[in-house]
Parts: structure tokens; C-alpha cells; sequence
């Protein structure tokens, strides 16, 4: 066995920092765990959706009565039946739970249907008449802008298909490319891409006597469907209890409220009856909320000294037909180049416009991928102009701790140059860069993520997380909290944090998590916010927790308990622009130290200077006696940080993650196949919690990257999906994943959960470009379109041979 | 759009008597009816909603059609051998290893073990237009293979030009057994005949085999090649797994003679010979049948890969192929 601790200092811990496999997944595969289709409801009633074969067109009526008729149905509802439209954002509540007089895409829900069984409610399907009259539809982003009298959301009341503008402009622009040694600019294309997650999307709804549903969904986020959900169906929150079973893979695809959720609630509402529901895999492709189709032109000045001197894009996104995250993928496309390198003088302009195809939203690596695509491959290409090393300039330019971007994030730990330095080590990069026979190359490129956004997306002055924490009268603890673990194993981390506090074996802590009836408010698992903020949620709770044992140990012991000193932060980790953030209350303290003087391990509670100990379960029952249960609970905040100018909220968070990676490829001239041989990967998670948990990350954002990379690519004819299975949707195989070489990487982040950041989504976005960047140095060609497919190897070959024609 | 299973009557005979009973009875009640061999073609058709058998004959029972033997110099090769079994048994690898390696190529282990090599050289032509599910036929005009009158691929096609449905031939087994000359047997209501596997492909990507219905392959004979002869399969898929061949090209060599065989590039297979007297040095000889290779192809975009590129890509494999071969030898 490797030893996965390898490389990282030993800090001694007990749990955390150890390669723990995650709790779920012996049931995993021993086919035990059960995902929202297996949970088994009480004579459910089946629903099945009907969906527009059209892209564009108006309904004229919908006649459901002969559907209605059909012995076994117990329920069509339409547009007609649903009020209020939803939408993950506040500020884009655009999209109906069945289509309201026009649809918008190909798949849209238009009516739907509960029945007895699957068959007649399928049957009941095709007896529903949608009178449609044909609309032209847009497909196309540059058409999108263009005027319109019929955009395809005239309650905006704009005059063409614009969704969302963003510029933000930082610095001097002329003056940074005065300043340069070289300026390069492309214009890049990248195809939308779908999550392709395992697990199609699934809801199960059980109502009781008293008309309170129970929702079982395979969901990211249950707090915001919550909210949307008692929103749509114009009832309490309390009467829903969202809860979410096992869930297999979201990757950013499961993270907004979606229609069908309404409609099962619905039915159960209505009919009083339990209802379940499911996907098939062309249903996913059709609700789609994957990563936006990106026309972008990138400039990049460049100084041999002072690295990067300025940076400005023009992009546009293909959003589809409804809003979903796009708001917040637009400014992503431009803020998350604030990382890793300064970027002194910063200029972006990012338009989302709506489109007649199924909707975009967020994807790992929410709205940073593509742009850092282009900006990698500038770079590259800016070295390459000047006689640079692009590695080794790399490693001059990442950001050094505690500084302030341009932006005004506030950078705190960065670990990635000396993870850089081993990766350029170990691949002997400096052997084979620029010296590899044709056809074999080498490449770099880096990135920076967010761990987690510090502003909610819904406006509230509560904790980003809470969490509670019990301990039962045998010492058994459990967690609760509402963080949702999509299969990224957020629950196990959570049980390392109470379980390293508290002394206790991983074994002794349950986790009870995203249940919106049981658990506190989490507000879910996306922007790589779980581990920091979830997670110091519990690492509070646990200390908290920690507090009243050492205090019934020190009753029984008959000492006198520590005095805990509120810990203050270093100054100069939060000073921002001359500004101190101002503390809540409540807040423990940034990886408050719980060092008081006892030692818990072996089931003892022992005093360090005394020679005195009490076991774990007295002081669990001391402590009981007062109040008969034993819970605490421990938040998580955001510091308060951030410019003062309109949109500096976007892609604020308290620390960011560093990703590098080198990868080396053959590629076939001729045939144009791109062959990756290894992908080398540094990054910076802070203190990585679990290695084991870290590396499976790293080697699922490789093979995700390499698909956006090498072949996965919606197809659309018109509107019309024309690749919606995992047969037309080529998702790399086995055969194509890389050998990979994981550097350890780390740095000790002042305010993470025992120094940890980000681990799920950074990683992905440098793979991309470090492919690309490894075919010029194989071949010779710059390719500026994902997927970076055969035929366009061939092409861009073809065109070098004959001179160098504008690629 | 449900991918629910639709109903039908379903039959698994255990001979090839009670299959004739079967076929005959579904005959005289009108009856439509589909076989089913290992599956894996037609169970997607049957949720996709693309085929409406009344009654689904499976012939996963006749134990007779399933073994490879060796007779003299010809190998018989009965129709429900699965193509894992293809691909690792002895006697084809030993003979045909091109043959098993084609096998190899399909699909996935999982999709191996069921399918069949019956199945595989009548797996239907497939067009990115048709083999979609209802939902997405629905959004396009119905197609000539939904019987619609327009093509989605050539635009300007109307039922009752000569253009034809253009579907594609995905087999990947095909092509070695057509080099090979394979013969296949063949049973029907009128008894059992042998033809040869080339006649069996026709044109039309709708009706595109030559079968009466009701027939039903039972075997596959292959001579086994003379040591002057060595055979090459070479598949172009953006995976090295689970992909219906973009392009999928078979070379021979026999005493200096060369023959190629293309699966994915039209509705049928290609074919072609050159033999070293007609012409006057090798490479004539390989620009020759490549250009013909090139001609043969019809592609539309109805693949990952675009038409062009799958067209230039034919020379391209053709020479690998024969470089494999001559490297194999030397």
C-alpha cells in the first residue's frame, strides 16, 4: 500500500490528515446505499413528464381530458396549474414548473401525469393534445444579441436576448499593454458540456394526514429547494421536509431547484397520494444546467520582468433558455482570473444571452474553466514570444501569501510554488520541454478556485453553516448537519472534524445530514463551500462540545476547569484595504486553537498537568445530568471582506485554492489523436483532511477535464438535442485516463478547518490548457476549440504546413 | 420519451423445429415479429419505440447455433456464438486472429457477452436521425426510416428520389469476414440454403439486407487462410471502447494481392481488390484501392466525427493496416 501521508508534515492528529475510505462507500457498492429511486413509499403513484419536441413555439391549448380519462390516472396538471415561477437566484426566478403558453427548449415540461403505474401513466402521455404553433427560435449566442420583438423572456423588457451584462474594468488597460514585451490575443471556442453524473435525477414525495410532505430528492442543495418549493406551491415551509438520500454525483447538476421536484410535490399536494419520479438519461440531457457554450477573445499583455501586465476578455455565454446560476457564471468568467498570478491591469466583459436550448448553469469549476483555458493558453503562448520557460515563469508569478488581487480578494495561504517546483522535479520538465521528439510534448498550466463563496446567492445575516452536535448517554456522537453529500464524502469530513476534537474513533460518529426537518440550515454543496464552512462548523460544534466534557471531567475530578480566552485572529490575516472586518458575535475564532489542557484518547479524558483522568462516558454522563441531553451547536461566517464597488461580492471567499499541472501527450499527426500518457498534479488544498479522499478528486477532475478536453461536446440541430445518451456523448473510457502522479501539496490555511481549503473543483480547470499546452509542445499548433477533437488537430496541422495561416 | 418496454409476446424456442412453428404461426395470424439474438441492437429499438413487433422471438434457446468448429481448412462458426467467445476462442485466434480482434473491438465486455456474431453482421444501419428516442424524432420532420418523406442528412432527398435512406453499416465484424469470403447458411420457410455474406448487404440503409423475413442465419464458414495471407482490422472511434465504428477498415494481403473492406462509410460495406500485374509498382497499387476506398464512402454528419475528416482518415488506415501487416511478417 502507498503511503498517502507521505510528503505532508505530521502534525499529530489523530484522524484528520489520515486516508480514511468515506463512510458510504462499503454501502455503495455492496449495492446497499439507497439513492431517492430505491426509497420504497407506500403505494406510490408514478409520474411521467411530457416535454416539447419543440424548441420554440407558442401553446396554443393543451387538452388533457382523454389523458384525464384513462382508468388509472389520478392527475394531469399544466402550466396552467402552477403560479409562481422559481429559479436558484433571487434576482432570476424566470423558469415555470410546466411551460405557461410558450416553450423555450426541446424537453421542456409541458404537462404531466400521475398514474397507478409507469405504463399508463406513459400511456396517458400520448394521449395529452398540446396544440403548438412554431416559433423561430435562437441557437446561437451572436444572434441572441442581435433585436428582437420576440426575445424569448419579454418580461425583461429588453429588445433582444440578453440575460446578464457584467464589465468590470481594474487598473489601466493601455497603460498595462504599453508596458508589455509582448501582447497576444485568439479568440477561443468551447462547446456546452452536461455533468453526466450516474444518478439521473429522482424524487419521491410521501404525504402524511395532515397533508405535510415528506421530499426525497436527489438534490444539492436541499435548503433552496426548500425555499423555492414552498414558494411555488404557496405553503410553509414547515410543511416540507426535504431530505436527501444517497446521491450519486452532482458535480454542480443537481444544485438548483428544478421543475419536476414542483411537480411531484405538487401531485402529492393535490391527490393526497405518495408519488415518485425519475429521469431517464435523455431527461437529464434535456434539464441539462450544464457549463455554458463560450465565445471568448482573450489579450494579454505580457513583460518579461514584470510578468503578467494586462488582461481583457469578451465573452459570451450561451445560457439556454432559462437563468439558473447564470448570473453568477458571468461574472465567473471574469473574476476567477484574479488567480493565481497578479494581474495588475484587468478589464472583462461578459454577456450571458438566452438561446432556445436547454439551460446552462453551474458545472465544477463554476464559470472559471473556460476562461482559464484561454488565459493558460496566452500565457503559454506569451512565454513561448519571449524565450521564457512557461514553468519556471509560472512559478515567479503565483501570488505570494497574504496579498490583496486587484479585485481586492485577500489572499491568504498559498502552498503551490513548492508543489510546482517537485511536479517540474519529478517530470524532468526541464529534459524534456522544448527537446521531445515530434509528436511527443509537455506541457504547464496553473489555477486558483474559490473554497467556497463568502456572500450567500439568497441575502441573510444567518451563519454560512451550523451545525449541531450530540453525544447519546453511551458516547455516541452524531452530527447533524444540512451539508449534502453528493458523493464527495462531505459527511465523512464531517465526522473527522468531531471526531479529532472529541478524541473519539471515526466509528463512534454518525453523521445525520441534509434533512431540512433535522439538520441545520446548510446552504448546500456547491462553490467548493462544504469543507470550509460546513467543516468549521463542526470542527465549532466539536469544541464546543469538548468544553463541556473538560468541564464534567473537571467536576469529577474536582479541579478547577481552564479559562478559554476568545482566540483573536493575527491582525494582518484579515486586514483588507486599511479595513479590519468586523467580527459577529458568535464567531469561535479562525481555527480556534482547543488545546486546554487535557488529553482525549483510549476512552480517557486525562489532564496533562495532573495525573488525574476520567473516562469519556463519566464525563458524558456528568455532563448529562444537568440538562438530560448533550448539544451543542458551531457556525461558520465569512470574515467580512471585499471592495466597494458594485459586483465585488462575486467570487469572494475567505481562501482560495491553488491547482498546477503537468501533462505529457503523443499526438498522432496524423490522424490528429491526442493521447494523454501522465498528468502530474499539485494543488494546494491547504492541509489535506483525508489523502485518500483528496487523490480521488484529483483523478475524477482529470478524467472530467480530459473530457471537456479531448471529446464531450451537447450537440444541437436546431435547438434539438442530438446527443442525449451516454452512447453519442462521449465521455472518456478507462483506456484514455492518464497515468497520474500526485505531488503532495499543502499549506496551512489560517482559517480553514485544521488549514484545509478546496479539493473538488480547482483542480479541474488547469488540465484543459495543460493538454493544449503539451500539443504545441508536441506539434506545433495552438488549438483555441473544446473539444480539442482529431479533425481539428488535422485542420490546425494542415494549416501550419501551409504557413501559419491564422489558426 | 418513457423508455418504458412496450408490450409483446415473447418466445424463446429451443429448436430450431418449434422456431419454424413459431415463424409460421405468427405468419398465418398476421402477426409482425422480431428475432432477437443476444439483444443488444434490439432492445434499445424496442424502448426507443423504433420497432413494434407484435411478438419478439428469441433465439438465445437453439444451443445448436452456438460453437465453433473446424472442418478441413474452413472454420464454421454457428450464428449465437457471443462475440467474447469470438474473440478468445483458440481456433479463432489461432486462424483468424483479425477475426477476434474485430470481435474485441465491439462495444464492451459487458455488451460482448450477450451479443452475438448472427447478430453483428445483421446489426441494423443506424443514422444519428432515427436511433434517437420518440421526444427527439418528434422535434425533426419523421425521416424516410420512420416513414417520413424527408432525409435529415441529404436535404434536398424526397420519398420517391433515388436517394435512399442513408443509415449506416456499423458492423465491425463484416469486414475480416467479407475478406475472408465468408459464406453464411441461411434457414427459412423454404429450408436452408448457403449464400455468400457479401450478397447479404444491400443499399438501402432501411431494407438493407437481402433476407426473406422469417430467415435466419445459423452459421458462418470461413476458409482458413494460406500462410501467404494476412488480414488487419482497424476501427476509428473517439474512444478505445464501447463506439459503433466512425470508420472501420479491413486490409488483406494475399501474395502481394490487396483487398480492403470498409464498415461505417455507407449503407453497406465496401469491397475491394487489387492485385499487383495491374498495375505498375506497389504504391500505384495502394493509391488505386484507396481512391476507390474514398469513392465508395458517403458520409454525412451523422457521427462525432465530421464527413471530411472520416473520409481522410480511409487512406490514412488503410496503410496502417498494411504497415501492420508487413511489420507482422518481417
Amino acid at each position: 500500500m502507498v503511503d498517502l501521508t507521505k510528503g505532508y508534515p505530521d502534525k499529530g492528529y489523530k484522524i484528520i490528515g489520515k486516508p480514511v475510505p468515506l463512510m458510504d462507500s462499503r454501502a455503495k457498492v455492496m449495492g446497499q446505499a439507497l439513492y431517492t429511486d430505491d426509497i420504497r413509499l407506500h403505494n406510490p403513484l408514478t409520474i411521467k413528464i411530457l416535454r416539447s419536441p419543440h424548441a420554440s413555439a407558442n401553446i396554443l391549448s393543451v387538452d388533457v381530458s382523454e389523458a384525464l380519462a384513462l382508468k388509472g390516472v389520478k392527475g394531469v396538471l399544466t402550466g396552467a396549474d402552477f403560479k409562481n415561477t422559481f429559479g436558484v437566484l433571487t434576482i432570476s426566478k424566470d423558469e415555470p414548473a410546466l411551460a405557461r403558453d410558450v416553450v423555450r427548449y426541446e424537453g421542456e415540461p409541458v404537462a404531466a401525469v400521475a398514474a397507478e403505474t409507469a405504463e399508463i401513466a406513459a400511456r396517458a402521455l400520448d394521449l395529452i393534445k398540446v396544440d403548438y404553433a412554431l416559433t423561430d427560435g435562437v441557437f446561437d449566442s451572436r444572434k441572441a444579441l442581435k433585436p428582437t420583438e420576440h426575445p424569448l423572456h419579454p418580461e425583461l423588457g429588453r429588445k433582444n436576448n440578453l440575460h446578464k451584462k457584467v464589465v468590470q474594468e481594474f487598473g489601466d488597460m493601455a497603460q498595462g499593454f504599453e508596458a508589455a514585451d509582448v501582447v497576444v490575443e485568439k479568440r477561443f471556442r468551447f462547446a456546452s458540456i452536461n455533468h453526466a453524473f450516474t444518478e439521473p435525477h429522482a424524487t419521491q414525495v410521501e404525504i402524511d394526514n395532515k397533508g405535510n410532505i415528506t421530499v426525497y430528492s436527489a438534490t444539492q442543495v436541499p435548503h433552496y429547494l426548500h425555499m423555492a418549493m414552498a414558494e411555488v406551491l404557496e405553503i410553509p415551509e414547515h410543511r416540507i421536509r426535504i431530505i436527501k438520500p444517497h446521491l450519486g454525483g452532482g458535480f454542480g447538476g443537481k444544485s438548483d431547484p428544478f421543475p419536476h421536484e414542483m411537480i411531484a410535490a405538487k401531485f402529492a399536494l393535490d391527490l393526497g397520494r405518495n408519488v415518485k419520479l425519475k429521469f431517464s438519461r435523455e431527461e437529464v440531457f434535456f434539464s441539462h444546467h450544464g457549463r455554458h457554450q463560450t465565445d471568448l477573445t482573450m489579450k494579454l499583455g505580457f513583460s518579461k520582468d514584470k510578468g503578467i501586465t494586462a488582461l481583457g476578455l469578451d465573452t459570451l455565454i450561451d445560457g439556454g433558455a432559462y437563468g439558473s446560476f447564470g448570473i453568477v457564471t458571468t461574472y465567473y468568467n471574469g473574476v476567477l482570473l484574479q488567480g493565481p498570478y497578479k494581474v495588475p491591469n484587468f478589464r472583462f466583459h461578459v454577456e450571458r444571452l438566452y438561446t432556445n436550448k436547454p439551460m446552462c448553469g453551474a458545472m465544477r469549476g463554476h464559470g472559471g474553466v473556460n476562461p482559464r483555458f484561454a488565459s493558460e493558453v496566452l500565457l503559454d503562448m506569451a512565454c513561448a514570444e519571449t524565450g521564457l520557460d512557461p514553468a519556471e515563469t509560472r512559478l515567479k508569478m503565483i501570488h505570494k501569501e497574504n496579498t490583496l488581487t486587484t479585485n481586492e480578494y485577500r489572499v491568504t495561504s498559498v502552498g503551490l510554488r513548492n508543489g510546482l517546483t517537485e511536479a517540474i522535479r519529478r517530470t524532468n520538465w526541464h529534459d524534456k520541454h522544448d527537446k521531445l521528439p515530434f509528436g511527443k510534448g509537455i506541457g504547464v498550466a496553473c489555477g486558483f478556485f474559490i473554497s467556497g463563496s463568502a456572500l450567500p446567492i439568497h441575502w441573510n445575516k444567518l451563519p454560512a453553516s451550523t451545525v449541531r452536535i450530540t453525544i447519546d448517554h453511551d458516547g455516541g456522537v452524531t452530527v447533524f448537519s444540512g451539508a449534502t453529500d453528493i458523493g464527495q464524502g462531505s459527511d465523512t469530513m464531517l465526522a473527522q472534524m468531531a471526531a479529532e476534537v472529541l478524541g473519539q474513533p471515526l466509528e463512534n460518529v454518525k453523521v445525520i445530514s441534509a434533512d431540512t426537518r433535522t439538520t441545520p440550515v446548510d446552504l448546500g454543496s456547491y462553490s467548493s463551500r462544504v469543507t470550509f464552512m460546513a467543516g468549521n462548523a463542526s470542527r465549532n460544534a466539536a469544541i464546543r462540545m469538548r468544553r463541556l466534557l473538560v468541564q464534567a471531567a473537571c467536576e469529577l475530578m474536582e479541579m478547577i476547569p481552564p479559562k478559554y480566552d476568545r482566540p483573536e485572529p493575527p491582525e494582518d490575516f484579515f486586514r483588507q484595504g486599511g479595513r479590519k472586518p468586523d467580527f459577529e458575535k458568535g464567531f469561535l475564532g479562525a481555527n480556534p486553537d482547543y488545546t486546554d489542557g487535557f488529553i482525549f484518547e483510549d476512552g480517557l479524558i486525562r489532564s496533562e498537568k495532573h495525573n488525574a483522568s476520567v473516562t469519556f462516558l463519566e464525563a458524558v454522563e456528568k455532563a448529562l445530568e444537568q440538562e438530560g441531553i448533550l448539544q451543542v451547536s458551531g457556525t461558520y461566517r465569512a470574515p467580512k471582506m471585499g471592495g466597494k464597488f458594485k459586483g465585488s461580492g462575486a467570487g469572494l471567499s475567505p481562501s482560495y485554492s491553488f491547482t498546477a499541472f503537468i501533462v505529457e501527450v503523443t499526438v498522432d499527426p496524423e490522424t490528429g489523436f491526442i493521447k494523454v500518457d501522465k498528468a502530474t498534479c499539485a494543488h494546494d488544498c491547504g492541509f489535506p483532511l483525508n489523502p485518500l479522499a483528496v487523490n480521488g478528486q484529483i483523478e475524477g477532475c482529470i478524467h472530467m477535464g480530459l473530457g471537456q478536453a479531448l471529446m464531450e461536446e451537447m450537440i444541437y440541430d436546431n435547438g434539438a438535442t442530438q446527443n442525449p445518451s451516454f452512447l453519442e456523448y462521449k465521455i472518456p473510457s478507462a483506456f484514455e485516463q492518464p497515468e497520474v502522479d500526485i505531488v503532495p501539496t499543502y499549506s496551512d490555511d489560517s482559517e480553514g478547518p485544521f488549514g484545509a481549503k478546496e479539493a473538488g473543483e480547482g483542480i479541474l480547470a488547469p488540465i484543459i490548457p495543460a493538454i493544449a499546452n503539451a500539443v504545441y509542445d508536441a506539434v506545433g499548433i495552438r488549438l483555441t476549440q473544446l473539444p480539442m477533437r482529431p479533425d481539428r488537430v488535422v485542420a490546425a496541422l494542415e494549416r501550419e504546413q501551409k504557413g501559419g495561416a491564422k489558426a | 420519451m418513457s423508455l418504458l418496454m412496450q408490450n409483446f409476446d415473447y418466445h424463446r424456442p429451443t429448436s430450431l423445429e418449434d422456431l419454424t412453428v413459431l415463424v409460421s404461426d405468427c405468419r398465418k395470424g398476421g402477426r409482425a415479429f422480431a428475432f432477437s439474438a443476444g439483444g443488444t441492437d434490439i432492445i434499445p429499438q424496442l424502448k426507443s419505440d423504433t420497432l413494434h413487433p407484435d411478438c419478439l422471438i428469441s433465439l438465445g434457446g437453439l444451443k445448436d447455433l452456438n460453437h465453433i468448429e473446424k472442418r478441413g481448412n474452413r472454420l464454421i462458426i454457428g450464428s449465437l456464438t457471443t462475440l467474447h467467445d469470438l474473440a478468445n476462442n483458440d481456433l479463432i485466434r489461432g486462424y483468424l486472429p483479425a477475426l477476434a480482434h474485430a470481435a474485441h473491438k465491439v462495444a464492451s465486455p459487458q455488451i460482448r457477452n450477450r451479443a452475438t456474431i448472427g447478430g453483428n453482421i445483421m446489426v441494423d444501419n443506424r443514422c444519428i436521425y432515427i436511433n434517437q428516442s420518440e421526444i427527439n424524432r418528434e422535434c425533426h420532420a419523421p425521416c424516410f426510416k420512420a416513414d417520413g418523406d424527408v432525409c435529415h442528412l441529404v436535404k434536398s432527398a424526397k420519398r420517391g428520389d433515388d436517394i435512399l435512406c442513408q443509415a449506416r453499416f456499423v458492423s465491425d465484424t463484416a469486414p475480416i469476414l467479407l475478406l475472408l469470403g465468408a459464406r453464411i447458411a441461411v434457414m427459412g420457410a423454404n429450408g436452408t440454403r448457403e449464400m455468400a455474406l457479401n450478397d447479404l448487404y444491400l443499399r438501402d440503409g432501411i431494407d438493407n439486407r437481402s433476407l426473406e423475413v422469417g430467415d435466419i442465419i445459423t452459421a458462418i464458414e470461413v476458409g482458413i487462410p494460406e500462410n501467404d495471407t494476412a488480414l488487419h482490422y482497424e476501427k476509428l472511434t473517439i474512444r478505445n471502447a464501447l463506439d459503433f465504428p466512425s470508420l472501420g477498415v479491413g486490409v488483406r494481403v494475399t501474395d502481394g494481392a490487396v483487398s480492403v473492406a470498409l464498415t461505417g462509410l455507407n449503407t453497406l460495406p465496401g469491397l475491394f481488390h487489387a492485385k499487383p500485374g495491374d498495375f505498375d509498382n506497389f504504391d500505384d497499387m495502394i493509391d488505386h484501392i484507396c481512391a476507390e476506398a474514398m469513392d465508395f464512402a458517403k458520409t454525412y454528419n451523422q457521427d462525432f466525427f465530421p464527413r471530411h475528416y472520416r473520409k481522410n482518415m480511409i487512406p490514412v488506415f488503410i496503410r496502417r493496416g498494411l504497415d501492420k501487416i508487413i511489420k507482422d511478417k518481417s
